[in-house]
């Protein structure tokens, strides 16, 4: 295999880029993780594909939004599903989170700061019904696949994507699992599973702090 | 039945490998185009029969507990089910040929398919009062969200057209998923809201000429005609 060297840039936090780390870090594959500073985004801005971050680049060529870089390196590196219809299974599940994080748009800009609002009228309101929505999804795959990963026998991407999803639920919410995870006990399990695979352990021991 | 028979029907079915190979396919909606109209034209660009199942809205309450994410569109391929739209075209367009022709460029489709996607979640509040199913201030929101959306989706649209070589896609030099999906948003813009993409003169060609794909032009004609 060639050696290629990507470069990943994204904010310095966790948020769209975390899941993205993450698959580098179980595939094994070095990377360049880089973490720009909010006011060094301006400057960057123009020379992105779509003017957003994340952003993938590697020999001259740039990729941007997050969904397609992480299926671009996921199927690289053979955890994108073993079929087409588990690669599908993997993509539609991938987008209930993306649905998910869209739905609750109005909750997360309060509950990071950059909008102010009541947190606690939007957690009832917005993020409570999306949340319970997306878990009510995860829990019934969960049950039906019974391998205690999303699609099929083993991690996929969108495993660590709902890992992450789950931690950013509840550092945004402020709430703890028991509240966030009641009646939920799958995705419980689940996020432990992810959390706690040998080559994430290192990774989440390491990495630089952010809030969300 | 008789060995007689099992020989001749194994003889016939290896003189129509196709037939005995192909899933059976069925694509579930609602009576317009919006999420499901890219699945139906994959289907129909790659010649393989599929049932266009449309589900009136009345009907729809009774059916939504037996899906997956209690959604619509769904793909069932022999009977197993699929959900989420863009999940539903990418498989299509990888069996039939329509997602790119380098993984890089599947990928790049992926990218305007997710950009696309953006836009449409910031048109929303403007989409819901045009189409009738919200109240608002539709001038307002031509201001404060369409045109904005418009501008920075569009914008980029125009110089990948344009960077493209104007040759009629969006990515690449074959036709693929997102050139069908923008095509299909331009057509339900210019029932709504006739001037709106008169500035981005590259696009509107790649979008006619998208739509002058033989088997393209002929599903357009022979569809049923909806307003989105």
């Amino acid at each position: 295999n060639m050696k290629v060297h990507y470069k990943l840039t994204y904010f310095y936090i966790r948020g769209r880029g975390e899941p993205i780390r993450m698959l580098f870090h179980l595939a094994g594959v070095q990377f360049e993780d880089k973490r720009l500073q909010l006011e060094d985004w301006p400057k960057l801005k123009n020379s992105t594909p779509f003017g957003s971050l994340p952003m993938l680049e590697f020999d001259n060529q740039q990729l941007g939004q997050s969904q397609a870089i992480t299926r671009y390196l996921a199927t690289r590196f053979g955890l994108s599903g073993r079929t087409p219809m588990e690669e599908a299974q993997v993509d539609a599940l991938a987008d209930c989170i993306v649905d998910f994080l869209n739905a609750i748009d109005e909750f997360h800009l309060v509950a990071v700061g950059l909008v102010s609002g009541s947190k606690g009228e939007l957690y009832e309101r917005v993020f409570t019904p999306a949340k319970d929505k997306l878990l009510m999804i995860m829990k019934k795959q969960l049950k039906k696949n019974g391998s205690g990963w999303l699609v099929g026998n083993s991690i996929t991407s969108v495993d660590l994507h709902l890992g992450c999803c789950v931690e950013q639920m509840m550092d945004e919410s402020g709430k703890d699992g028991g509240e966030i995870l009641k009646g939920f006990e799958e995705i419980r399990e689940h996020q432990r599973k992810v959390f706690s695979h040998p080559r994430i352990v290192p990774y989440i021991e390491n990495r630089p702090y952010s809030p969300f | 039945h008789s060995p007689l028979y099992n020989l001749l029907y194994s003889a016939w079915l290896s003189l129509v490998p196709s037939f005995s190979a192909m899933p059976s396919y069925k694509l579930t909606y609602f009576p317009v185009r919006a999420r499901a109209e890219v699945a139906r034209q994959l289907f129909y660009l790659a010649g393989v029969p599929f049932e266009d199942v449309r589900v009136p809205h009345a009907d729809w309450p009774a059916l939504k507990p037996k899906t997956p994410f209690g959604q619509m569109p769904l793909l069932e391929v022999d009977g197993k089910p699929l959900p989420q739209s863009y999940a539903i075209n990418r498989y299509l367009a990888k069996e039939f040929g329509f997602a790119g022709k380098s993984p890089f460029e599947a990928a790049w489709v992926d990218a305007i398919a997710d950009q696309f996607k953006d836009y449409n979640i910031e048109l929303r509040p403007l989409f819901l009062v045009l189409m009738g199913f919200a109240q608002g201030d539709k001038d307002q929101l031509l201001k404060d969200v369409g045109i904005p959306a418009r501008d920075k989706f569009f914008g980029i649209l125009e110089k990948l057209a344009k960077d493209n070589g104007n040759n009629g896609h969006f990515v690449g030099s074959s036709l693929t998923w997102a050139d069908l999906l923008i095509a299909d948003h331009v057509k339900t813009v210019s029932i709504h809201l006739p001037s709106f993409l008169d500035g981005f003169p590259t696009v509107l060609d790649t979008v006619k000429k998208i739509e002058s794909t033989p088997k393209l032009k002929e599903w357009i004609e022979k569809r049923p005609d909806t307003k989105f």
